[in-house]
């Protein structure tokens, strides 16, 4: 009786743990499922961003960002400057490939074309932001090992949140060439599976700036994204805030949305 | 005196570079204690936002908007004030203007009417300045063709009606038109008349055109344009110091900037049938990594000829008069531009054919490259370094050979054995530097063109820009006659 009920326990004991074990998930499962939860087919966001340097002074722009899935997590993307009017009408198109680099044009309305950028500009701030052309990029997940470091409870906007913190290194010699960052860390919530924090960290590992997230709302379902977002250049003494003013989630946006006629006739400034 | 342009250029670096603010140079251990930030966008947020689309928050009614207020939200534009200081006094002739210093404001505009997939689209300048014999008239006059050498004082540049669909863009008017893939000269971009009253701040004539941008793949693009209206480039006048030196024995005939000459008459292309200009070209994007065009055009060149002409006075006596006239041309170009780790590279080529020999049949061509620093930028306390370099020449495959044609558009043609550069210094979202050059490297024409330029951002929308402007070379060179020119800029221009 006693070794059956011994036996019993152990058993009990041993699916419990293996329950245990499968919740358990990898970096790359939290990252993987992230991108699951939170994409959609098509996005449109107008933002309001403010860029302050060291001396305090301030500069306000206005963007446009469109997005759009065209495959299986393929996506291309538009950004355009409405405000202010030096900056006004530049644009900056990315198409996703997969297994090759992602094509990148930058429109400059004073030079009145489009100019392909390479790969290397990507390490670059784009247009005084503190965003690079690579933070603006999808993630790679395929080039990136993710591991967890640890779980944490998160004070955020006055809450606690039990985060994931999670840590991205460059997966490959080519990828660790072309990156800016020798390591990203991301506090990523557990519940909503959202970014609150990245700290990214330049090739000497040095904490070069952090990006955080705030006021996260649902627009549609489970897809949720943040209404302000701080990148805090400690490297540059800047920072870039942006607040989103208008979003639209999975309406029709054409592919022609994200080609060079598109800009050059204008419809990209409507 | 003799000359040291590198000297002077370093020289004139240095003086830009202390009259720029100051800067640190020295990494900050910078923390953000309270982000103030956030206390500005949580009240910019205090307004719902707008949400859209599936499950999105139901959007905020918003105001319809009238026509004026569209007029008013589209309207944009610019003011720009720019002196000049010339550090030598140009060649004395007859009514030549002999001053050093020159000023003007420029105040460009544009706007827009919409309804559904229809726009009107309008812009243009008032411009005005103290340089002689520069500015006169305004759009209303010579409406369809402008005629005049001089800078409009006020402009309608661009004037056209747009209809575009998801696949096709048709458009009807006035708007520049530009071709190429290059990045600093660009062989291919001839149907883009320029004022060039100033010849290193030029400005964009535009041209009245019907065309057509069809999508017929993914980003595959076919253009076709009807161009009725052959617009002349505008040149200095006679007594602008850009006329340049010249010596006994410089050809007066072929520099962009020739004019006034008593024995030469202008046979610009009128406005006929015979003088239609019509353009097609392919262009795909992203392929492969790669971009490509390939294009065509057929009408007048913007390079002119000459041709003699005998006439019999009422003396009896036969007297030769020199005509420049616009030839009619084919010009088939193609191009391509790919990257490669940090390197951009690009190339293009033209062939322009000829009708009844009047003028060179030949291939015009640039090839080049951008790299991008910016690990090694970053070490220097800069933000990045783009170096730009092209090389530019032609090969000649038929000389002109017409009756009564004296001279081909060879010595107006630009790009023949050029290296032309550029090197862009970041320091900042508001600081940078840049340089420009360009050396012409063919024996007995060599030259030589160099730019620095500093600008830095005030505030939103003002940029100041201090720049200096070095030329030499032969004295039959373009930069040669321009050798007296050396000038020092200083410009505002706010955007809004």
């Amino acid at each position: 009786m006693a070794r059956r009920t011994i036996i019993w326990i152990v058993g009990i004991l041993f699916l419990f743990s293996a329950s245990v074990v499968s919740a358990q998930m990898t970096g790359k499962q939290v990252m993987e499922k992230q991108k699951e939860r939170h994409k959609v087919k098509t996005e449109i966001g107008k933002e309001d961003m403010v860029l302050q340097d060291k001396s305090g002074a301030k500069e306000n722009r206005q963007v446009v960002r469109y997005a759009k899935e065209v495959g299986k997590d393929l996506h291309r993307y538009l950004i355009v400057f409405l405000s202010p009017g030096d900056i006004r009408g530049t644009a900056l198109r990315t198409w996703e490939k997969k297994g090759g680099d992602n094509d990148q044009w930058l429109y400059l309305p004073a030079q009145k074309k489009e100019q392909r950028i390479a790969k290397a500009g990507k390490k670059n701030y784009f247009m005084g932001t503190d965003f690079t052309f690579e933070d603006m990029e999808p993630e790679d997940l395929n080039n990136f090992n993710y591991n967890i470091l640890r779980s944490e409870q998160f004070s955020h906007e006055g809450k606690a949140y039990d985060c994931y913190v999670i840590e991205a290194l460059p997966a490959n010699d080519k990828k660790k060439q072309e990156t800016g960052y020798a390591k990203r860390i991301m506090w990523i919530e557990k519940a909503n599976l959202t970014t609150l924090k990245t700290d990214f960290y330049d090739k000497r590992n040095k904490h070069q700036k952090t990006q955080t997230n705030f006021k996260y709302v649902s627009v549609g379902g489970a897809v949720m994204r943040p209404m302000q977002t701080i990148m805090n250049n400690m490297e540059k003494s800047h920072k870039t805030a942006t607040t989103t003013r208008s979003r639209q989630i999975n309406t029709n946006i054409g592919d022609s949305t994200f080609t060079e006629q598109f800009i050059q006739s204008g419809k990209h400034l409507e | 005196m003799k000359k040291r342009p590198l000297l002077t250029s370093l020289a004139f670096l240095l003086v830009m570079y202390l009259l720029c603010p100051p800067i640190t140079w020295g990494q900050t251990d910078y923390r953000f204690q309270e982000d103030d930030l956030l206390k500005e966008m949580d009240k910019a947020v205090e307004a719902p936002p707008e949400q859209k689309g599936e499950g999105g928050v139901a959007p905020v009614p918003v105001k319809q908007p009238t026509v004026l207020s569209k007029l008013v939200d589209d309207f944009h534009g610019s003011l720009r004030l720019r002196g000049m200081h010339y550090w030598q006094n140009p060649q004395e002739r007859e009514g030549a203007d002999t001053r050093n210093d020159f000023g003007s404001a420029l105040f460009k505009f544009s706007d827009k009417i919409g309804y559904q997939n229809v726009a009107l689209n309008v812009g243009g300048w008032v411009e005005y300045g103290n340089e002689e014999n520069t500015y006169s008239g305004t759009s209303f006059s010579e409406f369809w063709q402008d005629m005049d050498r001089r800078r409009r004082i006020v402009d309608i540049n661009d004037l056209y009606l747009n209809y575009s669909r998801d696949t096709f863009n048709f458009l009807v008017g006035k708007k520049t038109l530009t071709n190429g893939m290059s990045t600093l000269y660009l062989p291919s971009d001839r149907m883009r008349p320029q004022d060039l009253n100033d010849p290193l701040d030029v400005k964009d004539l535009n041209i009245w055109q019907a065309r057509m941008d069809y999508d017929v793949a993914e980003a595959t693009t076919l253009t076709a344009a009807f161009l009725p209206v052959y617009q002349p480039q505008k040149t200095p006048s006679e007594t602008s110091r850009w006329m340049g030196e010249r010596k006994q024995g410089d050809s007066m005939e072929f520099d962009i900037y020739d004019a006034g000459n008593a024995n030469m008459k202008d046979d610009v292309a009128k406005v006929t049938d015979t003088n239609f200009g019509y353009f097609a070209r392919f262009k795909k994007k992203g392929f492969h990594g790669w971009d490509f065009f390939a294009s065509f055009y057929h009408g007048p060149n913007p390079f002119y000829v000459v041709r003699e002409e005998q006439e019999q006075t009422s003396a009896g006596v036969t007297k030769t008069t020199r005509v420049k006239e616009v030839v009619k041309v084919d010009d088939y170009a193609a191009g391509f531009s790919t990257t490669y780790e940090s390197w951009e590279f690009h190339g293009e080529v033209v062939y322009n054919y000829t009708y009844d020999r009047k003028d060179d049949d030949y291939f015009n061509y640039v090839t080049g490259f951008t790299y991008t620093f910016d690990d090694f930028a970053k070490k220097i306390w800069l933000e990045k370094i783009d170096v730009t370099v092209e090389y530019a020449n032609e090969i000649i495959t038929r000389f002109q050979n017409a009756e009564t044609y004296v001279s081909s558009s060879k010595k107006s043609r630009l790009g023949r054995n050029d290296i032309l550069s550029r090197i862009n210094f970041e320091y900042n979202d508001k600081l940078s530097f840049q340089f420009v050059c360009n050396f012409q490297l063919t024996r007995g024409e060599e030259g030589r063109f160099q730019r620095l330029e500093a600008k830095y951002k005030l505030r939103d929308g003002l940029i100041s820009k201090l720049a200096g402007e070095f030329f030499g070379g032969q004295s039959d060179s373009l930069y040669g006659r321009w050798q007296r020119n050396d000038r020092l800029i200083l410009e505002f221009e706010y955007s809004f």
